[in-house]
């Protein structure tokens, strides 16, 4: 009880956002975590201008300079963290390997949410068979391992279009599996929410005033029910990342001419025993601290946006 | 005042609570259903309503005076009966026809807590109705609605970008009622206003929706526990007594001369200043559940006057010689 301060003995007033920025300012690791998550956001926005070499060049793969070590072993400056197996820089491909990882991560959970989002209302608002109906799709949906589901699906579509065609789509492709096989868990969240909100009055006062349906649905409660899936959002970036890295590392993901972090580890494990230990463990390290801050993220904001959270 | 503006007959409304989700799949030739439980909230009302007036439904919790209003508003769909808004049947349309109907007839909600979207700013839960419902309006005009419309429940209009959360339950109560004048309604139905307040801030929402009423002429449909706020502010008072009316008069007659045994044992449970030796009447008899349908009088497990004719054989509503109707075999009787 030492750190009370005299000025923050009268409550705060203001906008709720407010509120979170100063509870956001108190927590150290809450800080750390997005100002990593910003840091990453922006170095993968700004790839082809940080990025020491262009991958586009041809002169950019050289065997010559296969498996050469990081600077501070091999004291070679031209490469800061070192080659991978067929030459590439690897401090490069990792920066690119990051904006291909996040873009994936992000377009799947857009997708999974704007899915989730309008079954979850539709099904708790309208309720009876529709909700029965779309629940126990929700379900079924849910039975399968969503592993499963894009291992069969992504195989089945390299050996119909082969594998040219896959490469050329296997960003769109990743991201429509990964987005259609989890839009359950934001289903369920929303309708949860949904089925309290609508109880309340003001929705009936909407309705007494004739607004439509969809317009209730999506103006009056939607608003109401945000705060979960925000938190969801957080973490379901975080697993997409991580299903994208697992399907890549099983040869399903992107191409080794594209590589996202996934297929960069997949790689880099041949190399592991090799001794060129670095081709993996950086792009490793690259993804878990991503990872780790997008699920620290994620926790701040349950704690803060959900005040009924025990907290202790 | 003399002119009915909306009139109910034989209202009926019936809620079934079947629980499992495979029982909401009625498959055809499959009859292994359990029973399900169905509770009888309204059992055939008959009420008119005339312009002009206010209306006081009282009634124990769980009478049905709440499903009342639901089912006036169109929030519920009844079982069985008719409304009549005017000369038009409103009670089987859809929202789409309703929609004529939806600016003539307004609600005012018990909490005022839950009835404002707490994600919406005043302005917003104002400019949305105004603008919904005359599309013609420009921007500057709705705005201008929205001004004036604060500042006659007084609530001042620079606090139009603040959300509910930063009001008082009084004023919420008074930003409700501006949200159901918005659309210039002939008609409010008010679902216990005043409950969720404090009782000097109680007066101050009673004596706006009075205001109101003599400037726009309105009809109330008010439903309250509250008797003295009855007898204050109502033209007419029915009583409500497990789903149906049992007595229905004007205000001064029924708190001079309640007649239905349930009216006189609700009245003398007032507290009084002036009469501390009376005794309240005490009822005795089970509450009855509304889960069966009631076979002859609603009153007879608690009436003190039933006789073998009140347990198979439902009163009818009665008009006195004092202009009140009451549904009683006692009174019709000579008995009371």
């Amino acid at each position: 009880m030492k750190h009370i301060k005299p000025d923050l003995a009268a409550p705060i007033p203001g906008s709720r956002w407010r509120h979170m920025l100063s509870g956001f300012a108190g927590d150290k690791l809450a800080m750390l975590a997005l100002f990593i998550f910003l840091f990453y956001c922006l170095v993968a926005l700004l790839a082809p201008l940080v990025a020491p070499f262009d991958v586009d060049d041809p002169a950019f793969m050289d065997l010559l300079n296969a498996e050469i070590a990081p600077s501070w072993i091999s004291h070679d400056y031209r490469f800061l963290l070192g080659t991978d197996g067929q030459g590439r820089d690897l401090l490069s491909i990792i920066l690119y390997g990051t904006r291909l990882s996040l873009t994936i991560g992000v377009c799947a959970v857009i997708l999974q949410a704007s899915i989730g989002i309008c079954i979850g209302l539709i099904a708790g608002y309208l309720g009876g068979r529709v909700d029965n109906f779309l629940m126990r799709c929700a379900d079924i949906q849910l039975s399968f391992s969503n592993m499963m589901v894009a291992i069969v699906f992504l195989a089945v579509f390299q050996s119909i279009f082969g594998v040219a065609m896959y490469q050329q789509l296997a960003m769109l492709v990743l991201i429509l599996v990964i987005g259609l096989t989890e839009w359950p868990l934001f289903a369920r969240t929303i309708r949860a929410s949904v089925l309290a909100e609508k109880q309340k009055e003001y929705v009936d006062a909407a309705r007494v005033m004739g607004i439509s349906q969809k317009r209730i649905m999506f103006r009056h409660i939607l608003p109401n029910t945000l705060s979960p899936v925000l938190v969801i959002f957080t973490v379901q970036i975080a697993n997409a990342i991580v299903a994208e890295a697992a399907l890549s590392f099983l040869g399903l993901g992107m191409p080794s001419t594209e590589p996202s972090l996934g297929s960069l580890i997949s790689e880099g494990v041949s190399y592991m025993f090799a001794g060129s230990w670095w081709i993996c463990v950086i792009p490793s390290t690259t993804l878990i601290i991503l990872i780790l801050a997008m699920n620290l993220l994620g926790d701040w904001l349950r704690d803060h946006l959900n005040p009924r959270a025990y907290k202790d | 005042m003399t002119h009915p503006l909306i009139q109910i007959s034989g209202l009926e409304k019936t809620f079934s609570s079947e629980t499992g989700w495979f029982g909401q799949w009625h498959l055809p030739g499959f009859k292994g259903r359990g029973k399900t439980d169905q509770i009888y909230a309204l059992n055939g009302v008959n009420l008119t309503i005339y312009q002009g007036e206010t209306l006081c439904v009282v009634g124990e919790t769980g009478c049905g005076k709440s499903t009342l209003a639901r089912s006036i508003m169109g929030l519920d769909e009844p079982s069985a009966g008719e409304i009549h808004y005017l000369d038009q049947r409103i009670d089987h349309l859809n929202n789409r026809q309703r929609m004529l109907f939806r600016r003539r007839m307004q609600m005012v909600f018990q909490n005022p807590y839950a009835s404002l979207n707490p994600r919406m700013t005043v302005y917003q839960t104002l400019s949305e109705p105004i603008a919904f419902h005359n599309p013609q309006l420009s921007r500057l005009d709705v705005d201008e609605q929205v001004e004036t419309l604060l500042e006659s429940v007084g609530i001042s209009a620079n606090s139009s970008d603040r959300y509910p959360h930063e009001f008082s339950g009084g004023q919420r109560q008074r930003i409700s009622l501006a949200r159901a004048l918005s659309v210039e309604p002939e008609f409010i139905v008010a679902d216990e206003p005043l409950s969720a307040l404090d009782v000097s801030v109680q007066a101050q929402v009673l004596n706006l929706m009075m205001d109101k009423q003599e400037e726009y002429n309105l009809s109330y449909l008010f439903i309250t526990h509250d008797l003295a706020v009855v007898e204050h502010f109502a033209n007419r008072v029915a009583v409500m007594y497990l789903g149906r009316i049992c007595e229905l008069a004007n205000t001064s007659t029924l708190f001079s001369a309640p007649k239905h045994p349930y009216t006189q044992a609700l009245l003398s449970a007032i507290p009084r200043l002036d009469s501390t030796a009376a005794d309240p009447i005490r009822l005795i008899g089970e509450v009855p559940t509304p889960t069966e349908k009631p076979i002859g009088c609603v009153f007879q497990a608690r009436c003190p006057y039933a006789n073998p004719r009140c347990y198979s054989e439902s009163p009818e509503m009665r008009l006195q010689s004092d202009g009140s109707s009451v549904a009683c075999h006692a009174i019709e009787e000579s008995r009371l």
